[in-house]
C-alpha cells in the first residue's frame, strides 16, 4: 500500500481559497464566472475601470483614453496602466467579458495579498501563520469592502506589490533577488504609484533595522547596492507611466504636507474606518500586538504590520485617501497579530500543538468568520435595459454622435454611459420637473488634465474640454480644461434622445416620456432602439422646430 | 548527448511539471466548486489563462531559486512575478506598438525558455 503522506498545510490552504473566493466573488458573482452584464458594481469608479479597460482591449494596448470621455483623439491614459494590461490579456486568453475579469481579478489580487503575507507570517511560525489567516475573510466587510464595491480596483494591486516588495526585502540577500524586488517595485508603480513609497520607505526601515542589528555598514553594503540596483531598473521599466502620472496626477492632485485632523475620506463619501471598527477580532489582534510588543524576539511579520498600522494613519500628516486605503487592507496587515493572539491564547489550552491542529483550528475560525458574511453583497447598478441600450448606442450611431440622456433613473454617475463610447450629456438634477423647450446637460467626462504626445518622451495637453479636432499639442498647462462642463441645450436641437422609463423619480420619469411623446409627433424624429426600460430616438433634422407650443 | 547535470534538471523539470499539473487540476476543481453554476469548459479556460498568462512564466522563472525557496513559495511569489511580467513588460511593449493578442503569447513563451535556461545554468 501507498505511503501517502497527507500535508494539512496544504489542505488547509486550499480550503482558506475556497472560502475566501466564495465570500469575495462567488456570492456576489452568483456562481457563475460569466455573466450578461456588469455584477458588483455599485459606483462610478467600477465603471470607469471596466469601460476603460474594454476600449483598450478594443485598441490592442494600454495607451490612450476613450475619445468620447477626453474630447479629443489621442489623449492618452494616465491612470496606472497594469489593472488594465493584465485585465485586457486576462480577458483576451480566457474568453471572459473584460467587466467579469476585471472584477474577478480584482478578488485574486486581494487573495493574494492575504498569500503573500501568509508567506511572511509563515518565516516565522507556521502555525501562526494558518491561524492568522480567517481574519482576511472579514476583508469583505462594510466598511472595508467598500474599496471594492466603490471600484477603488486601482489600489489592490498596488497594495499586493508593495507586500511582494516586503517579502522580497526581506531576503534580498540571497542571489539574483534584488531582481525579484525590481520586477514588484515596477509592478507596484504601473499599479498605483503611492505604494512605491510605502515600499521605498519599508527598504529604508529594513536597512536601518539591520544596522541597528549588526552596527556594521559593511555587513550591509551587498543589500544596499542590491537595493539600489532594483530601483534603477525598477525606474526604468515604469519610467513612460511616471512621466505622464508626474504630467497630470502631480500636477493636479499634489497636496502639501501638513498636519490635519481630516482624513478626507467622508467628503469623497467614503465611511471612516479606525481600530474600533474591527470589532471582536480587534481584541486578538490587541492581544496578539502586545505579545509581539513584549517578547524580545521580533521578526518582519510583526514589523510590517505595525508599520503599515502607521502608513495608514498618515492621513493626519495630509496624505489622505493614500493613506487612509491602507485601513481597508487592515486585516491582511494585522493578521499576524490576530493569529499570535489566537496561538498564544489556544496554546494555554493544548500544550501539544503540531500542524493538524493548526489547521484544524483556522479552518473552525475560517468558517465562522466567514458563513455569516457569505452572499452580503449581492446585485449591481446596471440593469439589463440600460446595458442592451448602451451596446445599440455603440454599435449603430456615428462614432461622433453625442447622447443627450434625459432622466437617468439609477445612472446618475456618468461612467456607466462610457460603455457606449459616445459622447454623453446627461441632465442635471435641477431640471428633471417641468417641461421646457431647453434643459442643462452636463458632460460626461473623466480626466481633468488631457496629456498628449508630442514625440517619444516628450508630452503636452490639449486645453479644450470638448472635441476640437484642429487643436494641436501644447507644451503649456492649462491648469484647467477650457469649456463649460454643463451647457443648456435646446431640445429640438439635439440629435439622439435617451429616455429612460423608470428610476426613484417619478415626477421625473414622467417627464422624460412626455417628452418623449411629444418628439414623436414630428414625422423627422423617430424611435431607432426600445426596449421595456429604454427609448432612443434620432432627430433627422436637428434645428428644426420640434415642440408643439 | 546529455550531460548528468541536464538529465538531473530534465528529472527535476518533469517532477515539477507534474507538480504543475497536480496544481492546475486542483486549481480548476476549487473554481468549479466556487463557481459550480458555470459551464466546466468556462472554468477550465479561465483557469488556463490564469495558468498560461501568470502561473507558468513567474514559476518557470522561479525554478532558479528551487533550492532556496519551496513549492509553495515558488506557486504564490511565482504567480506574482508573472503578473508583474506581464503587467510591466507587457505594457512597454505596448508602448512600442506591440499588440496585446501578440504579447500574451509571446511573453509567457519566451519567460518559461529563459525561465528552463537559468535554471539550467544554474545547475
Amino acid at each position: 500500500m501507498a505511503n501517502l503522506k497527507i500535508n494539512f498545510e496544504y489542505i488547509f490552504l486550499a480550503v482558506f481559497v475556497i472560502v475566501f473566493l466564495l465570500v469575495g466573488v462567488g456570492g456576489v458573482f452568483e456562481n457563475s464566472l460569466s455573466h450578461a452584464l456588469p455584477v458588483g458594481y455599485f459606483a462610478s469608479d467600477a465603471f470607469f475601470h471596466q469601460s476603460e479597460a474594454q476600449y483598450m482591449k478594443e485598441q490592442g494596448r494600454v495607451y490612450y483614453a476613450q475619445p468620447s470621455i477626453v474630447g479629443n483623439q489621442n489623449v492618452l491614459d494616465i491612470h496606472p496602466p497594469f489593472m488594465f494590461e493584465v485585465t485586457v490579456a486576462f480577458s483576451n486568453i480566457s474568453g471572459l467579458e473584460v467587466f467579469d475579469a476585471i472584477y474577478f481579478l480584482t478578488i485574486l489580487f486581494i487573495l493574494f495579498s492575504a498569500l503573500v503575507a501568509y508567506l511572511i507570517i509563515r518565516q516565522f511560525n507556521k502555525h501562526v501563520a494558518m491561524l492568522s489567516m480567517p481574519l482576511t475573510v472579514l476583508i469583505f466587510t462594510s466598511p472595508f469592502s467598500q474599496m471594492i464595491n466603490l471600484g477603488q480596483w486601482l489600489f489592490i494591486p498596488g497594495a499586493l506589490f508593495m507586500l511582494a516588495c516586503f517579502w522580497a526585502t526581506i531576503k534580498l540577500k540571497q542571489k539574483g533577488m534584488f531582481l525579484l524586488l525590481a520586477m514588484f517595485l515596477a509592478a507596484t508603480t504601473l499599479s498605483h504609484q503611492p505604494e512605491l513609497l510605502f515600499a521605498a520607505g519599508f527598504i529604508g526601515l529594513y536597512l536601518v533595522i539591520k544596522f541597528l542589528k549588526h552596527r556594521n555598514i559593511k555587513a550591509l553594503t551587498k543589500e544596499i547596492v542590491y537595493a539600489i540596483i532594483a530601483g534603477v531598473i525598477a525606474l526604468a521599466l515604469s519610467l513612460y507611466s511616471l512621466v505622464i502620472f508626474a504630467m497630470s496626477w502631480v500636477e493636479s492632485y499634489a497636496v502639501p504636507f501638513g498636519f490635519t485632523t481630516d482624513t478626507q475620506m467622508a467628503a469623497r463619501g467614503f465611511a471612516h474606518i479606525n481600530f474600533l471598527t474591527l470589532g471582536i477580532a480587534g481584541i486578538f489582534c490587541l492581544i496578539g500586538f502586545l505579545v509581539f510588543a513584549l517578547s524580545k524576539k521580533k521578526n518582519y511579520a510583526g514589523i510590517i504590520g505595525f508599520y503599515m498600522v502607521i502608513i495608514s494613519f498618515l492621513t493626519y500628516l495630509g496624505l489622505g485617501k493614500r493613506a487612509f486605503a491602507h485601513r481597508w487592507f487592515w486585516h491582511i496587515y494585522l493578521a499576524f497579530f490576530f493569529g499570535i493572539g489566537i496561538y498564544y491564547l489556544a496554546k494555554f489550552l493544548i500544550k501539544k500543538w503540531n500542524v493538524l491542529i493548526s489547521a484544524s483550528a483556522a479552518i473552525i475560525i475560517l468558517l465562522i468568520l466567514a458563513v455569516p458574511i457569505y452572499g452580503d453583497t449581492k446585485g449591481t447598478l446596471i440593469d439589463p435595459f440600460n446595458w442592451d441600450a448602451f451596446a445599440w448606442v455603440k454599435e449603430n450611431t456615428p462614432e461622433d454622435a453625442i447622447i443627450h440622456y434625459f432622466y437617468v433613473g439609477n445612472l446618475e454617475q456618468s461612467p456607466t454611459t462610457y460603455n457606449t463610447q459616445r459622447i454623453s450629456r446627461i441632465m442635471v438634477y435641477p431640471d428633471y420637473d417641468g417641461f421646457k423647450d431647453s434643459y442643462k446637460f452636463g458632460l460626461a467626462y473623466a480626466y481633468d488634465q488631457y496629456v498628449c504626445k508630442l514625440s517619444f518622451m516628450s508630452f503636452g495637453y490639449y486645453q479644450s474640454l470638448e472635441r476640437n479636432e484642429s487643436e494641436e499639442c501644447s507644451k503649456e498647462y492649462p491648469g484647467r480644461l477650457v469649456g463649460e462642463v454643463q451647457k443648456e441645450t435646446k431640445v429640438c436641437d439635439i440629435e439622439y434622445y435617451y429616455f429612460n422609463g423608470f428610476g426613484r423619480v417619478e415626477s421625473a420619469v414622467q417627464l422624460n416620456m412626455f417628452i418623449r411623446e411629444q418628439l414623436l409627433q414630428n414625422e423627422w424624429i423617430n424611435e431607432v432602439y426600445s426596449n421595456q426600460g429604454v427609448s432612443i430616438l434620432k432627430n433627422d433634422e436637428p434645428g428644426r422646430d420640434c415642440l408643439a407650443q | 548527448m546529455m550531460n548528468q547535470g541536464g538529465t538531473a534538471l530534465l528529472n527535476e523539470l518533469k517532477k515539477e511539471a507534474r507538480n504543475l499539473l497536480i496544481f492546475f487540476i486542483v486549481t480548476v476543481i476549487i473554481l468549479q466548486i466556487i463557481f459550480f453554476k458555470e459551464n466546466i469548459l468556462t472554468t477550465i479556460r479561465t483557469a488556463f489563462a490564469w495558468f498560461w498568462l501568470f502561473v507558468l512564466p513567474g514559476y518557470a522563472l522561479m525554478l532558479y531559486w528551487r533550492e532556496k525557496l519551496n513549492f509553495l513559495e515558488r506557486a504564490i511569489i511565482g504567480t506574482l512575478l508573472g503578473l508583474a511580467i506581464i503587467g510591466v513588460i507587457g505594457y512597454n511593449l505596448g508602448v512600442l506598438g506591440l499588440n496585446i493578442t501578440i504579447r500574451t503569447i509571446i511573453l509567457p513563451i519566451i519567460s518559461i525558455v529563459v525561465g528552463v535556461f537559468l535554471a539550467y545554468k544554474k545547475k
